[in-house]
């Protein structure tokens, strides 16, 4: 059997008493296209974090490839590209320059096709202080995937990306997808992660609620569903 | 992945950053604190090298006295530099998601801060430069090597304390050790806050020795002089060397960790507490009508003017350091920038007056009396910051009796400036016009209250 892309361990996470995520177990295989989505406060974030490293669970372990996030932080960011949501990149560097740094410290990496891929190329030699929110996604984007890392991590990425660039990041992700990529990709906007993603993942309260695969959905039916679990683990809470 | 990539990103901004912003701010911002230091001169002369026109005796405890208290407050300034450099960097979340090497993202980010406080050098030579006036040329180079020395060990020691204040904070070793002693702060933040005390208690043993050797050492007596001069570089050097390794098994650590620290604080923050603004426990003690008043400027004046208020700690700071001294005109030293403290920083009532949201005025009922009296008592408690440190210097080195003319003088003064900031608060927008002329007269006069004689 081969290793898993990503793997959640028996994953907890306290902030003092707060529970942010609470015993997260999940495999995902390589080269699949995964959406995370819940509520605001549901975990996504902090599940999302603690794979790209950012925070330390506090019990169980989170791997990559087979690789302990934690123990091995170099090893893990070599197979991760990641775009948290408060992405942020040298406001006095070029697009191009900033590329050109992260393929640096990730040992090479293609920038012209990265900037080709997220539709910077003309405007890859303005300085990125000069660039729109939704254009600093898309470099944040590109940066993540400078030096091909086999495993995608994107935090609410479409937000702030006017329909076109969503559109052609949709595309982008996908096309990686079917070379093999894997991606993990948490949104608030269910039709979004329903067009895009072969699976998608619900996380209620720091729990997953649901694990469905998209294409057994009919139209509208992830949102029922994310809103009846939700209800229910709401209920669940309550009593 | 080549070694200079950092240092590339780093020449690269700062070259788009000149070619944008011109020399203007950076050249600006570098000379400022040496004008100010070469300004001062009168002061600090007065103040601080009072024991070279004393008696030849105390020449060589006053040296060793004032290199001794300026190498420790530049350790100090060090170690708040590198925390704001290597673990609360604006650059962490960007570089934490690459598979960056942690020794040389330290290595880049020292190299920067150095580059960024190299006016220190010269700003140092300007405060030293009554010895060189005074016909101590030699004096005066080797107390700005020792000042420099304790730079450099601030820094680099500095940087490696923090990354094994990480160590610290996770290891169930110390666990019981931290719960000790941290007070209400954060398990995992406790080591943070020890670490600058722990790196000034283990250089100040070798700061002390090469400040104690900078007048032997411009006699001409060179041993053991040169010995401790040099001590506190070898020591930086050898850190140096470690800190590669160091921060390659620390680096990440450090941003999980404040992320701990930072969610731990916002798990703790409820509605009110996230309101919280300084002195805001004030308003418990002042009638309904007046309490309104003063938490909105309270509420108001912290969040968009914080700078001013917290400069009155600055200025008090300034001020105690004088009143610390043993040279006779210490008191009126103190009184001079305790006044200038006031009046400067005073200006942030105006400024309120000239920033406050015009809906609230709108909104909010006239107010009248009640309204200028919170302004005023708002004003004149953020102002004690100014007062209250050089009063406890004086009362600690000179007793209360001395210590006593200089809070009541300036007390006053806290009062003279909130009623002159009240009775022009009637201008509006026009009152920071009249205000700084005022503010002007009394800084002068201050300053020829503790000009030298």
């Amino acid at each position: 059997m081969s290793v898993p892309a990503i793997h959640f361990e028996n994953v907890r996470k306290l902030f003092g008493r707060v529970v942010a995520v609470d015993r997260v177990d999940l495999t995902i295989e390589r080269g699949s296209f995964v959406g995370i989505i819940g509520h605001n406060g549901a975990g996504k974030s902090t599940s999302l974090r603690m794979l790209m490293g950012l925070v330390r669970p506090t019990e169980g372990r989170v791997l990559v490839q087979g690789v302990d996030v934690h123990q091995q932080p170099l090893e893990a960011r070599r197979r991760v590209g990641a775009v948290p949501e408060e992405s942020a990149v040298y406001p006095y560097l070029t697009a191009r320059e900033f590329l050109e740094f992260v393929a640096e410290v990730r040992g090479g990496g293609d920038v012209e096709r990265a900037l080709e891929l997220t539709g910077l190329g003309e405007d890859a030699d303005r300085l990125l202080r000069e660039y729109s929110q939704g254009m600093r996604r898309k470099t944040a984007l590109a940066a993540a995937l400078v030096g091909n890392p086999p495993v995608l991590v994107l935090d609410e990425s479409l937000n702030g990306l006017d329909p076109p660039s969503a559109a052609r990041v949709k595309a982008t992700l996908r096309a990686l997808v079917d070379e093999g990529t894997t991606v993990l990709l948490s949104t608030h906007v269910v039709d979004t992660v329903q067009a895009a993603a072969d699976r998608v993942i619900m996380l209620a309260h720091g729990r997953v609620v649901a694990d469905v695969q998209t294409a057994s959905l009919g139209v509208g039916e992830l949102e029922r569903l994310f809103l009846e679990r939700l209800e229910q683990s709401q209920e669940a809470g309550r009593r | 992945m080549p070694s200079d990539a950092h240092a590339r990103a780093a020449r690269q901004q700062r070259g788009h950053r000149l070619r944008i912003d011109g020399w203007l701010p950076t050249l600006s911002s570098a000379a400022l604190p040496v004008v100010v230091a070469a300004l001062a001169t009168p002061y600090t002369s007065a103040v601080f090298f009072e024991f070279l026109t004393a008696d030849p005796s105390r020449y060589d405890s006053g040296l060793r006295g004032v290199t001794l208290r300026v190498a420790l407050a530049v350790l100090g300034l060090a170690s708040l530099d590198v925390h704001v450099a290597t673990v609360r960097d604006e650059d962490r979340t960007l570089l934490s998601i690459l598979p960056v090497d942690g020794g040389q993202v330290v290595r880049a980010q020292l190299r920067e801060l150095l580059l960024q406080r190299a006016w220190l050098l010269p700003a140092i030579a300007a405060f030293f430069a009554p010895l060189s006036l005074a016909g101590h040329v030699a004096a005066h180079v080797v107390a700005v090597a020792v000042v420099m020395g304790a730079w450099l060990l601030g820094v680099v020691g500095a940087a490696a304390m923090y990354l094994l204040a990480v160590d610290v904070a996770r290891s169930p070793r110390w666990r019981s050790v931290i719960e000790a002693i941290r007070g209400r702060v954060p398990p995992e933040q406790a080591p943070l806050i020890y670490a600058p005390g722990t790196l000034l208690g283990l250089a100040s043993l070798f700061i002390v020795r090469a400040a104690g050797a900078v007048a032997p050492l411009s006699r001409g007596e060179l041993w053991p002089g040169v010995l401790w001069l040099a001590l506190p570089v070898v020591i930086a050097a050898g850190i140096f060397a470690r800190l590669t390794p160091l921060a390659r098994a620390s680096w990440f650590e450090v941003t999980d960790l404040v992320a701990d620290i930072d969610a731990r604080y916002a798990s703790l923050q409820g509605d009110e507490e996230g309101r919280r603004v300084y002195l805001d426990w004030l308003v418990r003690f002042l009638p309904a009508n007046v309490r309104v008043w003063a938490l909105k400027d309270l509420r108001h004046g912290w969040r968009a003017r914080r700078g001013w208020i917290s400069a009155t700690w600055g200025g008090g700071l300034l001020a105690a350091l004088a009143a610390w001294s043993g040279a006779p005109a210490s008191l009126a030293q103190a009184l001079a920038i305790g006044l200038i403290a006031v009046w400067g920083c005073g200006t942030v009532g105006v400024l309120m007056e000239r920033d406050e949201p015009e809906f609230l005025k709108a909104w909010l009922p006239p107010g009248g009396a009640q309204r200028r009296f919170a302004r005023g008592l708002v004003l004149m408690s953020w102002l004690q910051g100014a007062v209250w440190l050089p009063v406890f210097a004086a009362a600690i080195r000179k007793g209360g009796a001395q210590a006593t003319p200089l809070l009541l003088t300036l007390e006053l003064s806290t009062v003279v400036v909130a009623l002159t900031v009240v009775a022009l608060a009637q201008l509006r927008v026009n009152a920071l016009t009249a205000y700084l002329p005022i503010a002007a007269v009394a800084g002068i006069a201050a300053m020829m209250v503790g000009a030298p004689s």
